[in-house]
């Protein structure tokens, strides 16, 4: 029984990691159609920017956490108009292109800046640890699920409830109706790389005391984080939180008791087992495509 | 607005992109590992008296190469204190070259996983004191750094630029399929290259290049003198043993079973993991029952690895590669989850029981504002290696420099205390067990592989 809970939590706590990269797919999707592949080095980036933070400012740990997270919304603005503003009006897979290539410059330019070698970012929490059912679950476990709760409560209010959520919503259906309609193309989707960086922050300051600091540190979580995005449907908040859940679960539980060796593997299979039935995701209607 | 299906075929496509990559990254690579034979190492405390000499045989002294007189001054022990040298080697041979030495240093300088200057600083220092002593026949020596990223297409390209200004002598390539990859080059270009790759398959009896020369001990020494001390030191029996999934985890687990399973143990748990690993709950929870944990990775995964077995309350002895050195210096892990941690390298400068080594690593540590570790100083060493031997050479032909390096046995290096060129060109063969913990860094033996 301790195996097994110490597995599921392990698999709820990636889950939430994923899904909050996933989530920043989601948002900039949502508003602009583009499929931002600086998700993963955007984490990346809010660790590292909390670790300067830390050592050269000298600030606690939370306070370097949250202006971490405030840095990288202004720079999730900085890439929508780096990589999409000019590029608007051209064909999707450009920009998508131009993400990519983003996201290895910030990988290239925080080597350059803070050198390859892997540090530490301490948790507010250590690295202490509660039983549960026989066994320890980290506190840092714990933060990382929560706080995810937290985050997907307050998007699923902001998209539902408020009026950015409407015009986002507006521009997700249709884009050259919303404009016609007053809704602020470029102001929305220098918002939605905003919020998506502060996501991506998020992310990168709950995964990097488990991880450490690491040029790769975002890579694996945005592999996972698209699969997720995809298995969910991508659109739906709630169907992408699912899937991450389920793709950090399996994960998991498969390594655990069917093949650990192939644990890299299972979140594709996962996935494409899904849309081979399923190919709008688990919890879509259809993809849309922008022109 | 249209509603197509069309970006759900490219989303479609791009997840599974992604999982050929994941695949790719995740993909095991036995099909380059050996099995290895058990290999006998002799554990040789260096702090205390010898403790395990004698429960094995010291079976490379029977292979080595015969010593030659001209290559084992012992110049650099005086050197490695950052002092001048006063001996009559260094600085003070006959030899007259036409031309400066130029050493082609070719290193991963780019890549989320470079550092850089653990090569480049000891090049730079080692370079000044030769200069400072004299030079080599007469002029400077000269270097210039090749950037070789990390893959083979990469290493390869750096060495076509290198080759086109025309080095005396090679040197770096930490990655073993750029070894490889070099290897027609390398045989075109008779110039001689000391590479810092652990793998056995750059072994000359496994089809390595003749002209290649390892610094860094090889992985099945490291991995099977690590098995050897924790059954001999700690009286282990049963372990778990965690790797990479890839030719450099692989070839340790397979030397390091052998070597329990020659001497009555037992591995009651197997694991491999991804190098970019971000959780081994599971491989860490197998190791429960285990009597110490013997783990081949990277410092994240090392890290990673140290917390969580911490977290679950496996509260045995873990024995990691040489990333140890640097999860510790970087405190990857908590300081409670480091209590019973130790590292197999090929040397631990800053805790060695000589002076001179001591003094070097407080001397680069003062110049470059880190504690160097093993890559630093078999670093400097190559450089030393290779003067010894154009002074051997009496000349900068790369087929003289090559038979010069071929009889090396030389006792004047920072890392290892000796080295001495096996029929396989490798240089170093002592492994250093460091005990890292407590704000420690401490070599706690030498084992004699």
């Amino acid at each position: 029984m301790s195996r097994f809970v110490a597995l599921l939590s392990a698999g709820i706590s990636t889950g939430s990691i994923y899904a909050l990269v996933a989530l920043g797919f989601v948002t900039i999707y949502k508003a602009t159609g583009v499929i931002n592949f600086a998700q993963g080095d955007l984490a990346t980036l809010g660790s590292y920017l909390a670790f300067w933070a830390v050592s050269s400012l000298e600030l606690a740990t939370g306070v370097a956490y949250a202006l971490a997270i405030g840095l990288m919304f202004l720079v999730g603005v900085g890439l929508e108009r780096i990589t999409t503003a000019p590029l608007r009006g051209r064909s999707v897979h450009v920009v998508v292109i131009a993400t990519l290539g983003a996201g290895m410059a910030i990988r290239a330019g925080l080597g350059i800046w803070q050198s390859s070698r892997p540090k530490r970012l301490p948790s507010p929490l250590g690295i202490r640890t509660v039983g549960l059912f026989g066994a320890r679950i980290p506190y840092q476990s714990i933060l990382i699920v929560a706080v995810t709760a937290m985050v997907v409560v307050a998007l699923i209010l902001l998209f539902e409830r408020t009026q950015f959520g409407r015009q986002l919503r507006a521009l997700a259906t249709d884009t050259e109706a919303a404009r016609l309609q007053g809704v602020m193309v470029g102001r929305m989707s220098m918002l939605s790389f905003g919020i998506a960086g502060a996501l991506a922050g998020l992310a990168g300051v709950l995964f990097a005391p488990v991880v450490s600091v690491n040029l790769n540190l975002g890579f694996v979580a945005m592999l996972n984080g698209f699969a997720a995005a995809i298995l969910g449907g991508f659109g739906r908040i709630g169907g992408v939180v699912v899937g991450a859940l389920m793709i950090g679960v399996f994960e998991q539980m498969a390594a655990g008791y069917i093949a650990p060796q192939l644990r890299e593997v299972y979140p594709f299979a996962l996935m494409i087992l899904v849309i081979a039935v399923r190919p709008q995701g688990l919890f879509g209607s259809e993809i849309r495509a922008r022109h | 607005m249209n509603h197509t299906r069309g970006h759900r075929r490219v989303f479609a496509a791009i997840g599974i992109g992604f999982a050929m990559i994941a695949t790719a990254c995740g993909s095991d690579g036995d099909s380059a590992s050996t099995t290895v034979a058990p290999t006998t190492v002799a554990t040789t405390a260096a702090t205390t008296a010898p403790t395990t000499a004698d429960t094995t045989a010291d079976t490379t002294a029977d292979t080595t190469a015969p010593t030659t007189a001209e290559t084992t001054g012992a110049t650099t022990a005086d050197s490695a204190t950052g002092g001048s040298t006063t001996d009559g080697t260094a600085g003070g041979s006959d030899l007259v070259l036409t031309e400066p030495v130029k050493i082609a240093l070719l290193i991963p300088q780019t890549g989320a996983s470079a550092i850089p200057e653990v090569f480049e600083d000891p090049m730079e220092m080692a370079v000044k004191q030769i200069n400072a002593d004299g030079g080599i026949g007469g002029f400077d020596v000269e270097y210039t750094t090749y950037d070789t990223g990390f893959t083979p297409e990469q290493g390869t390209a750096a060495l076509r630029q290198a080759l086109k200004d025309k080095p005396t002598v090679l040197m770096g390539y930490a990655i073993t399929s750029q070894v490889l990859a070099a290897s027609d080059l390398l045989n075109e270009a008779k110039i001689p290259l000391i590479h810092f790759s652990a793998a056995d398959e750059t072994n000359i009896s496994a089809g390595g290049s003749p002209w290649t020369f390892r610094v860094k001990l090889q992985n099945s020494t490291q991995a099977a003198a690590s098995a050897q001390f924790l059954m001999d030191e700690l009286g282990a029996k049963k372990f778990g043993i965690m790797y990479t999934n890839s030719a450099y985890g692989t070839t340790a687990r397979d030397a390091a079973q052998a070597v329990i399973e020659a001497g009555g143990g037992e591995v009651i748990a197997d694991r491999s993991y991804a190098q970019d690993a971000t959780d081994l709950t599971e491989q860490v929870l197998a190791m429960e029952g285990a009597d110490v944990v013997l783990n081949w990775g990277f410092p994240n995964t090392i890290g990673l690895q140290l917390n969580q077995m911490f977290q679950n309350g496996i509260d045995i002895p873990t024995m990691d590669s040489d990333s140890s050195i640097l999860t510790y210096e970087n405190q990857l892990a908590d300081a409670d989850a480091m209590t019973k941690f130790y590292g197999a390298v090929v040397c631990n400068p800053s805790g060695d029981s000589r002076e001179s080594a001591r003094d070097w690593a407080s001397t680069f540590e003062k110049q470059y504002g880190y504690n160097p570790d093993a890559n630093s100083a078999f670093t400097w060493d190559s450089v030393y290696l290779y003067k010894l031997a154009i002074e051997a050479a009496g000349s900068a032909d790369g087929e003289a420099i090559k038979t010069a390096l071929e009889s090396v046995s030389w006792d004047g290096g920072v890392c290892q205390t000796h080295y001495e060129t096996d029929e396989n060109h490798n240089l170093s063969h002592d492994t250093s067990i460091v005990f890292l913990g407590g704000g420690k860094r401490e070599t706690v033996a030498v084992t004699k592989g």
